[in-house]
């Protein structure tokens, strides 16, 4: 089974709903974190955690969840669909 | 002869990251970036991890940027075309297609080629490199088909990853290395010897400090015979025997070159208006205080945004204690900073209680350059701390060994 995370989004006029993560697929590559600064950290296991999901603006989450080299971010919408990967 | 303001060779994650960040900062500036490959912007970090190479993951997944990304940005992106020769003094480079471009600033992002494998018979079907998307297909195809007889050559992060996922998929595979052990000398024997343990147990036939002499067969591959006469049937040969930095052709015209090209901490090169980004790149670090190539792909980005930003006028340095990880079989393996295990470097053994886990730190003159944790990488970020902030270990050396000293609460000391 895959390790996954998921982070809840709550921010008024966002589209996005919840940022999932994919631990078994994540290396540490940071490149998320140097998009997202705010949303993104490295945990005790060195893995992405989102310390803060609201933070930032939609379209830097999603630059965030496409720089990752492994495509281990995936983003949904408020109706439950996944909009990235696509 | 067409004109750039910004010239890129090479379409890379550090190439391809300069020219976004020149677009940033410059909205004006026209901007060509030189790939060799027939591709956008592609991970080449997913190319050996095994939910990717099995088709589980799709394959789409790979692009990390689309053609219209590099026309709504207003990049130029020359594929399938190499940079030839470079004029420092009429600031031109010509291309393979004989086109010639004039730069007012140049990125030398070219990245590493893969290592051929020089060996009779290497041209026999059956022979799969990975270094390029093109690659990949070939090693995909293979993965995702019947089991085969693999001899794995070449035993650095690649090869393991890939090992992990032939096994899986019910491959024998036999390992034919030159080394004394897999990761050496990237990894100690002590740490490597429960992961080759694991593998064994798993199938994998290792054979050390050997070399292949000449691959038989036919048109296809059906096995090979190793320098000391022994042979091992085999369908599918897989040499991940590294890669080599190409300089020449930027040494011809004057940039300083070493293993890489030689850069400062802006990433500048001896040339006025050349800069240098990603894998070839042999800066000076300011935490080692050494040069350094990297060779890794959060290095490679970072180096492609700083002197992205620096060619706009800027004049960052380039400062990052770099990392990184491969998994399989079980184990995640780390490796920060400068691992090598050069004279006059000493190696500490750092105590994990953890079965299959173990931590070294690498230390020059009292100060740690670098560190391994196998299935440890709760510490990786500890070693990071240590090394950036050039906490002094010195004195604390024999209680690191003993493991009486817990090295997350050095990492929160400024000097112990």
């Amino acid at each position: 089974m895959a390790d996954l995370r998921e982070y809840p989004r709550d921010v008024e006029g966002s589209n996005i709903s919840k940022i999932v993560v994919d631990r078994d697929l994540c290396i540490a590559a940071v490149s998320c974190l140097a998009v997202a600064d705010e949303v993104w950290e490295l945990d005790e296991e060195n893995k992405v955690v989102a310390k803060n999901p609201n933070a930032m603006d939609d379209a830097t989450i999603i630059a965030s969840a496409e720089a990752c080299p492994t495509k281990a971010i995936f983003v949904y919408d408020k109706e439950g669909n996944q909009v990235f990967p696509k | 002869m067409q004109h750039y303001t910004y010239v890129i060779i090479g379409g890379g994650i550090a190439g391809t990251t300069a020219a976004e960040t020149i677009r940033k900062h410059d909205p004006k500036g026209s901007i060509a970036i030189v790939s060799d490959e027939s591709h956008p912007l592609y991970s080449r970090v997913l190319l050996s991890k095994p939910k990717w190479v099995l088709g589980e993951q799709p394959f789409d997944n790979v692009w990390l940027k689309k053609d219209e990304w590099y026309e709504e940005n207003n990049i130029h992106l020359f594929k399938g075309l190499r940079a030839m020769k470079l004029s420092a003094a009429k600031k031109t480079v010509e291309l393979s297609d004989g086109d010639v471009l004039k730069y007012e600033k140049l990125l030398l992002a070219t990245g590493t080629h893969k290592r051929m494998w020089d060996v009779k018979g290497a041209d026999k079907k059956g022979i799969h490199y990975l270094r390029t998307v093109d690659d990949a297909k070939g090693i995909n195809e293979v993965a995702q088909g019947k089991p085969k007889r693999v001899v794995m050559v070449g035993s650095a992060c690649v090869s393991f990853e890939i090992i992990e996922i032939l096994v899986a998929k019910g491959f024998h595979v036999t390992e034919v290395m030159r080394e004394k052990y897999f990761f050496e000398p990237q990894l100690g024997a002590e740490e490597v010897a429960p992961i080759e343990q694991t593998l064994i147990d798993s199938g994998v036939e290792i054979i050390r400090e050997s070399e292949i002499e000449e691959v038989l067969g036919g048109a296809s591959v059906e096995g090979v015979r190793l320098k000391d006469g022994r042979e091992i049937a085999c369908e599918v040969i897989l040499p991940l025997i590294g890669v080599v930095l190409p300089v020449e052709w930027v040494q011809k015209a004057g940039v300083a070159t070493h293993k890489g090209i030689y850069a400062n901490q802006y990433l500048e090169t001896n040339v006025p208006d050349i800069w240098t980004a990603g894998d070839t790149t042999e800066s000076w670090d300011s935490v080692l205080e050494e040069t350094v190539i990297m060779g890794n792909w959060m290095s490679a980005r970072l180096q492609g945004q700083v002197a992205g930003k620096n060619m706009t006028g800027a004049r960052e340095a380039f400062e990052q204690v770099s990392f990184h990880t491969s998994h399989g079989f079980g184990y995640q393996i780390g490796w920060t900073g400068d691992v090598r295990p050069l004279p006059g470097r000493e190696i500490i053994q750092y105590p994990t209680k953890e079965e299959k886990s173990s931590c070294r730190l690498i230390v020059v003159d009292g100060r740690v350059v670098g560190g391994t944790t196998v299935n440890r990488p709760d510490l990786m970020s500890a070693i990071t701390k240590i090394i950036k902030e050039k906490i002094e270990v010195g004195s604390a050396l024999e209680e690191i060994r003993k493991g009486t000293v817990d090295l997350k609460a050095i990492a929160n000391t400024k000097r112990i």
